[in-house]
Protein backbone atom coordinates (compact mmCIF):
# COMPACT_ATOMS: atom_id res chain seq x y z
CA UNK A 1 0.00 0.00 0.00
CA UNK A 2 0.90 3.68 -0.50
CA UNK A 3 0.83 6.36 1.92
CA UNK A 4 2.06 10.43 1.85
CA UNK A 5 4.31 11.52 4.68
CA UNK A 6 4.56 15.11 5.45
CA UNK A 7 7.72 16.63 7.41
CA UNK A 8 7.12 19.01 10.26
CA UNK A 9 9.94 21.05 12.48
CA UNK A 10 13.62 20.11 11.85
CA UNK A 11 12.35 17.21 9.94
CA UNK A 12 11.43 19.52 6.54
CA UNK A 13 15.23 19.57 6.00
CA UNK A 14 16.02 16.27 6.18
CA UNK A 15 12.75 14.39 4.46
CA UNK A 16 11.98 15.20 0.51
CA UNK A 17 8.28 16.51 0.27
CA UNK A 18 5.99 15.04 -1.10
CA UNK A 19 7.35 11.62 0.29
CA UNK A 20 5.25 8.50 -0.49
CA UNK A 21 6.18 5.34 0.94
CA UNK A 22 5.31 2.03 -0.43
CA UNK A 23 4.81 -0.87 2.51
CA UNK A 24 2.69 -3.75 3.20
CA UNK A 25 -0.11 -3.12 5.58
CA UNK A 26 1.37 -2.29 9.10
CA UNK A 27 1.32 0.51 12.11
CA UNK A 28 2.49 3.45 13.08
CA UNK A 29 6.03 1.82 14.20
CA UNK A 30 6.64 -0.01 10.29
CA UNK A 31 6.35 3.46 8.90
CA UNK A 32 8.81 4.74 11.39
CA UNK A 33 11.11 1.56 10.70
CA UNK A 34 10.86 1.96 7.02
CA UNK A 35 11.46 5.51 7.64
CA UNK A 36 14.56 5.72 9.68
CA UNK A 37 15.91 3.11 7.11
CA UNK A 38 15.31 5.27 4.36
CA UNK A 39 17.17 8.45 6.07
CA UNK A 40 19.53 6.86 9.12
CA UNK A 41 21.10 10.49 9.25
CA UNK A 42 18.27 11.28 12.13
CA UNK A 43 18.47 7.74 13.76
CA UNK A 44 18.60 9.69 17.33
CA UNK A 45 15.20 11.29 16.40
CA UNK A 46 12.99 8.38 14.99
CA UNK A 47 12.47 7.12 18.25
CA UNK A 48 10.74 10.74 19.68
CA UNK A 49 9.10 11.62 16.25
CA UNK A 50 5.15 11.63 16.58
CA UNK A 51 2.81 10.81 13.71
CA UNK A 52 -0.38 12.52 13.42
CA UNK A 53 -3.21 11.68 10.94
CA UNK A 54 -5.55 14.76 10.42
CA UNK A 55 -6.22 15.99 14.40
CA UNK A 56 -5.12 12.41 16.37
CA UNK A 57 -1.70 11.91 17.02
CA UNK A 58 -1.36 8.59 16.47
CA UNK A 59 -0.11 5.76 19.21
CA UNK A 60 2.48 3.45 17.72
CA UNK A 61 0.21 0.31 17.22
CA UNK A 62 -1.99 2.14 15.32
CA UNK A 63 -3.18 0.42 12.33
CA UNK A 64 -2.19 2.52 8.75
CA UNK A 65 -4.44 2.56 5.65
CA UNK A 66 -3.60 2.90 2.28
CA UNK A 67 -4.13 6.49 1.13
CA UNK A 68 -3.38 7.37 4.47
CA UNK A 69 -1.68 11.12 4.78
CA UNK A 70 0.80 10.93 7.78
CA UNK A 71 2.33 14.03 9.62
CA UNK A 72 6.01 13.41 11.18
CA UNK A 73 5.79 15.43 14.71
CA UNK A 74 9.33 15.68 16.00
CA UNK A 75 9.69 17.00 19.47
CA UNK A 76 7.21 20.17 20.16
CA UNK A 77 8.39 23.97 21.61
CA UNK A 78 5.56 26.20 20.90
CA UNK A 79 5.06 29.19 23.91
CA UNK B 1 -6.13 30.05 10.01
CA UNK B 2 -7.73 28.64 12.73
CA UNK B 3 -9.26 29.30 16.20
CA UNK B 4 -5.96 29.41 17.94
CA UNK B 5 -3.34 29.80 14.98
CA UNK B 6 -2.59 33.00 13.66
CA UNK B 7 -0.15 34.48 11.15
CA UNK B 8 -1.16 38.11 11.85
CA UNK B 9 0.84 39.76 14.53
CA UNK B 10 -1.20 39.24 17.96
CA UNK B 11 -3.16 41.93 20.27
CA UNK B 12 -4.96 41.10 23.23
CA UNK B 13 -7.97 42.89 22.22
CA UNK B 14 -8.48 39.65 19.77
CA UNK B 15 -9.11 37.61 23.27
CA UNK B 16 -10.24 40.14 25.67
CA UNK B 17 -12.62 43.54 25.52
CA UNK B 18 -14.21 43.26 29.04
CA UNK B 19 -14.75 40.84 31.78
CA UNK B 20 -17.58 38.91 32.65
CA UNK B 21 -20.42 40.04 34.80
CA UNK B 22 -19.78 36.89 37.00
CA UNK B 23 -15.56 37.19 37.19
CA UNK B 24 -13.85 39.13 39.48
CA UNK B 25 -10.46 38.37 37.93
CA UNK B 26 -8.39 38.63 34.69
CA UNK B 27 -4.90 36.86 34.15
CA UNK B 28 -3.86 38.13 30.67
CA UNK B 29 -0.34 36.18 29.40
CA UNK B 30 1.75 37.82 26.51
CA UNK B 31 4.49 35.68 25.86
CA UNK B 32 7.07 37.43 24.00
CA UNK B 33 10.40 36.53 21.62
CA UNK B 34 13.55 38.13 24.09
CA UNK B 35 16.98 38.78 22.71
CA UNK B 36 19.20 36.50 24.00
CA UNK B 37 18.73 32.28 24.53
CA UNK B 38 21.84 30.48 26.65
CA UNK B 39 24.01 33.21 25.76
CA UNK B 40 23.12 33.78 22.29
CA UNK B 41 22.20 36.98 20.48
CA UNK B 42 18.75 36.27 19.18
CA UNK B 43 17.53 37.74 15.71
CA UNK B 44 14.41 36.23 16.04
CA UNK B 45 12.08 33.08 15.58
CA UNK B 46 10.24 31.09 13.23
CA UNK B 47 7.04 29.21 14.31
CA UNK B 48 5.72 26.12 12.45
CA UNK B 49 2.55 23.96 13.46
CA UNK B 50 1.36 21.04 12.36
CA UNK B 51 -2.12 22.89 12.23
CA UNK B 52 -4.69 20.36 12.56
CA UNK B 53 -3.20 18.63 15.38
CA UNK B 54 -2.15 21.75 17.14
CA UNK B 55 -5.51 23.89 16.91
CA UNK B 56 -7.25 20.50 18.14
CA UNK B 57 -4.69 20.46 21.13
CA UNK B 58 -5.03 24.11 22.15
CA UNK B 59 -8.67 23.86 21.89
CA UNK B 60 -8.23 20.28 24.42
CA UNK B 61 -6.20 22.45 26.88
CA UNK B 62 -8.67 25.38 27.43
CA UNK B 63 -11.80 22.84 27.39
CA UNK B 64 -9.52 20.79 30.08
CA UNK B 65 -8.80 24.19 32.36
CA UNK B 66 -12.34 25.31 32.50
CA UNK B 67 -13.36 21.23 34.00
CA UNK B 68 -9.77 21.35 35.97
CA UNK B 69 -10.55 24.84 37.83
CA UNK B 70 -13.18 26.96 39.19
CA UNK B 71 -12.42 29.45 35.74
CA UNK B 72 -15.27 30.44 33.33
CA UNK B 73 -13.49 31.02 30.47
CA UNK B 74 -9.48 30.83 29.19
CA UNK B 75 -8.93 31.50 25.42
CA UNK B 76 -5.03 30.91 23.76
CA UNK B 77 -3.61 32.21 20.43
CA UNK B 78 -0.43 31.18 19.23
CA UNK B 79 1.49 33.37 16.55
CA UNK B 80 2.80 31.51 13.61
CA UNK B 81 5.66 32.83 11.19
CA UNK B 82 8.24 35.11 10.95
CA UNK B 83 8.55 37.03 14.50
CA UNK B 84 11.14 39.74 15.45
CA UNK B 85 12.61 40.57 19.27
CA UNK B 86 9.53 41.63 21.02
CA UNK B 87 6.46 40.13 18.94
CA UNK B 88 4.14 38.12 20.62
CA UNK B 89 3.95 34.71 20.15
CA UNK B 90 1.32 33.37 22.58
CA UNK B 91 -1.08 35.09 24.27
CA UNK B 92 -3.30 33.94 27.25
CA UNK B 93 -7.10 34.90 28.90
CA UNK B 94 -8.49 33.56 31.97
CA UNK B 95 -11.53 34.96 33.74
CA UNK B 96 -12.41 33.87 36.87
CA UNK B 97 -14.44 34.54 39.70
CA UNK B 98 -11.54 34.77 42.07
CA UNK B 99 -7.69 35.35 41.35
CA UNK B 100 -6.35 31.80 42.54
CA UNK B 101 -7.81 29.89 40.04
CA UNK B 102 -7.56 32.35 37.28
CA UNK B 103 -3.97 32.61 38.40
CA UNK B 104 -3.38 28.66 38.47
CA UNK B 105 -5.51 27.93 35.45
CA UNK B 106 -2.85 30.24 33.33
CA UNK B 107 -0.21 28.68 34.11
CA UNK B 108 -1.27 25.21 33.74
CA UNK B 109 -2.47 25.64 30.34
CA UNK B 110 0.96 27.44 29.64
CA UNK B 111 3.10 24.87 30.63
CA UNK B 112 0.55 21.95 29.25
CA UNK B 113 0.78 24.06 25.81
CA UNK B 114 4.44 23.60 25.83
CA UNK B 115 4.20 20.28 26.46
CA UNK B 116 1.88 18.43 23.65
CA UNK B 117 0.70 21.32 21.26
CA UNK B 118 3.05 20.23 17.89
CA UNK B 119 4.25 23.63 17.16
CA UNK B 120 7.72 23.75 16.30
CA UNK B 121 10.38 26.75 16.94
CA UNK B 122 13.21 27.53 15.34
CA UNK B 123 15.43 30.73 16.72
CA UNK B 124 17.79 32.70 14.35
CA UNK B 125 21.07 34.45 16.17
CA UNK B 126 22.55 37.59 14.99
CA UNK B 127 25.55 35.43 13.25
CA UNK B 128 23.32 34.34 11.14
CA UNK B 129 23.30 30.58 12.59
CA UNK B 130 20.33 29.12 13.42
CA UNK B 131 18.97 25.54 15.47
CA UNK B 132 15.60 24.16 16.10
CA UNK B 133 14.77 24.41 19.75
CA UNK B 134 14.31 20.80 21.25
CA UNK B 135 10.88 19.58 23.37
CA UNK B 136 8.63 17.39 24.12
CA UNK B 137 8.12 14.17 22.28
CA UNK B 138 4.43 13.25 21.60
CA UNK B 139 5.13 9.64 21.24
CA UNK B 140 2.78 7.30 22.85
CA UNK B 141 3.06 3.29 22.72
CA UNK B 142 0.02 1.86 22.64
CA UNK B 143 -3.75 3.06 22.36
CA UNK B 144 -5.53 3.25 25.76
CA UNK B 145 -7.69 0.29 24.90
CA UNK B 146 -5.03 -1.63 23.54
Amino acid sequence: MTVTVEAYGKLIEIIPQPLRLDLPPGRVRDVIAALAEQFPGAAEDWPRVAVARGADILPRDAAIEPGDVLALIPPVGGG
Amino acid sequence: MSEHLSANPLALSELFSAPRDDCGATVAFVGTVRNLHQGEAVDGLHYSAHEPSADAALARICDEARARFDIRELRILHRLGALGIGDAAVLLVCQAPHREAAFEAARWALETLKQQVPIFKQEHYVDGASTWLDGQSLVTSSSPDS
